[in-house]
């Protein structure tokens, strides 16, 4: 096992073009809710899942859009439970590349982007180091923070996940192979690459 | 006497018999039209009028209808039985305005000790908050308590808010609770909010009359089609 104090900065990227990711509708589980002027408020254990991504926490507040505008979810806040410890847990897959990351973290934020505004985010060199060569734009982002545990799976590169340990990381979901694509800050990487 | 056409002139003759069937055929439209009356249940407060003769309005103390309500063998236990019952409930706090409006195709109205409750079918319903109408119900049957502003809907119960967003509930009972603005929603309970399209799904939920306002403490979810 190599463990390494690093600029943390990691690149999902695909060899073989893969078809278009599909998110889908999302789904919502919990044991209370309140819901009104579009804001649905969920506690008591919260699941929040998806095609190739999930999220669970112990409260989340959803921001919806107008169906007769953009519609969807316009933001949504996570919590876990620091009283008992109970971090928020998410996972994202690239299902064609073989590829998790699984992230835990105290609090987390999701919010959609633009194609145009998140192709610049991409390549905002205070996020993100190195050149970067992406195929298609981020639709969205989920910025972890607060005791942030970032494991990733790669079973083409590594013999088993790698885990890091940071204050913040930011997740980009979208479609194709590029995704999800992880950024962050300072942190421990322990890996172990395939020999 | 002259034959009526060489009174008129015969080159009038058709024109004439043209109009004589039109006015029959008006003349039965408007028979037809008088006869169906208010059959289908509104879907807002505009579309209504008024109770139909013969139907009966409910009158809080004594109720009135198609039995004589001079017969004293029908006291106490009023039956009402006519193609579609429509009975109103006054708000008393606000002239004009109205707490509730009910169709029904039979109602079987108690009355005891001036207590008035009601057994409805086939039920289409009008429920007002604040003197404004605010969501229609439609369901097999309900019970309703004139006096304490509750109705009880089961069967299969479609609840519409008459909001512009028009967001829509369907449970296998719905319990109205007029005084306190508040609906509780039992078994196989689908909401789908107009305005944000998220459909949430549970056993059980608290809503207000308008289905602006919704709440749940046992499990369920909630779907967003659009998703991220």
């Amino acid at each position: 096992m190599v463990c390494s104090v690093v600029t943390f900065c990691f690149l999902a990227t695909a060899a073989v073009a893969a078809p278009r990711l599909q998110v889908g509708p999302v789904t919502i589980s919990y044991k209370r809710f309140v819901f009104g002027s579009n804001v649905l408020k969920a506690s008591g254990g919260v699941h929040m899942s998806a095609t190739h991504f999930d999220l669970q926490a112990d409260t989340m507040t959803v921001m919806l859009n107008s169906s007769s505008g953009p519609g969807g979810i316009s933001r949504a806040v996570a919590e876990g439970d620091t009283s008992t410890g109970h971090q928020i847990a998410g996972r994202f897959e690239q299902v064609d590349e073989g590829r998790t990351v699984k992230v835990l973290a105290d609090h987390a934020v999701y919010s959609p982007l633009s194609g145009s505004s998140g192709f610049r985010q991409m390549n905002d060199a205070s996020t993100i180091q190195g050149d970067l060569k992406v195929h298609s734009n981020p639709t969205g982002k989920v910025v972890f923070t607060g005791n942030v545990t970032l494991s990733f799976a790669a079973p083409a590169a590594l013999a088993e996940p790698s885990i890091t340990h940071m204050d913040s990381a930011v997740v980009f979901l979208g479609p194709g192979p590029d995704y999800p694509l992880v950024s962050g800050g300072p942190g421990v990487t322990m890996f172990t690459p395939l020999h | 006497m002259k034959p009526v056409n060489s009174l008129i002139g015969r080159q009038y003759l058709p024109l004439l018999q043209l109009i004589g069937r039109c006015a029959v055929i008006l003349l039965c439209l408007g028979i037809l039209g008088c006869a169906q009356g208010q059959s289908r249940p509104p879907d807002s407060e505009n579309d209504v009028a008024a109770p139909r003769p013969g139907s009966g309005t409910l009158d809080g103390a004594s109720g009135t209808g198609r039995g004589d309500p001079n017969d004293t063998s029908l006291r106490g236990d009023i039956k009402i039985d006519s193609e579609k019952v429509y009975a109103v409930q006054p708000d008393p706090k606000r002239q004009g305005k109205f707490l509730w409006k009910i169709w029904a195709s039979e109602v079987s109205i108690a009355n005891p000790a001036r207590q008035i409750t009601g057994d409805l079918s086939d039920v289409s319903a009008v429920l007002s908050h604040n003197g404004n109408a605010a969501a229609s119900l439609h369901a097999p049957t309900a019970q309703g308590d004139y006096i304490n502003r509750t109705v009880i809907a089961s069967g299969g119960v479609f609840m519409k808010s008459l909001s512009p967003s028009g967001s829509t509930l369907t449970a296998d009972r719905v319990v109205w609770f007029g005084a306190d603005d508040k609906i509780i929603a039992t078994g196989h309970v689908v909401y789908r909010n107009g305005d944000s399209g998220v459909v949430i799904q549970t056993s059980q939920l608290v809503a207000n009359t308008a289905l602006r306002t919704i709440s749940s403490s046992v499990g369920g979810s909630a779907t967003v089609s659009k998703g991220l």
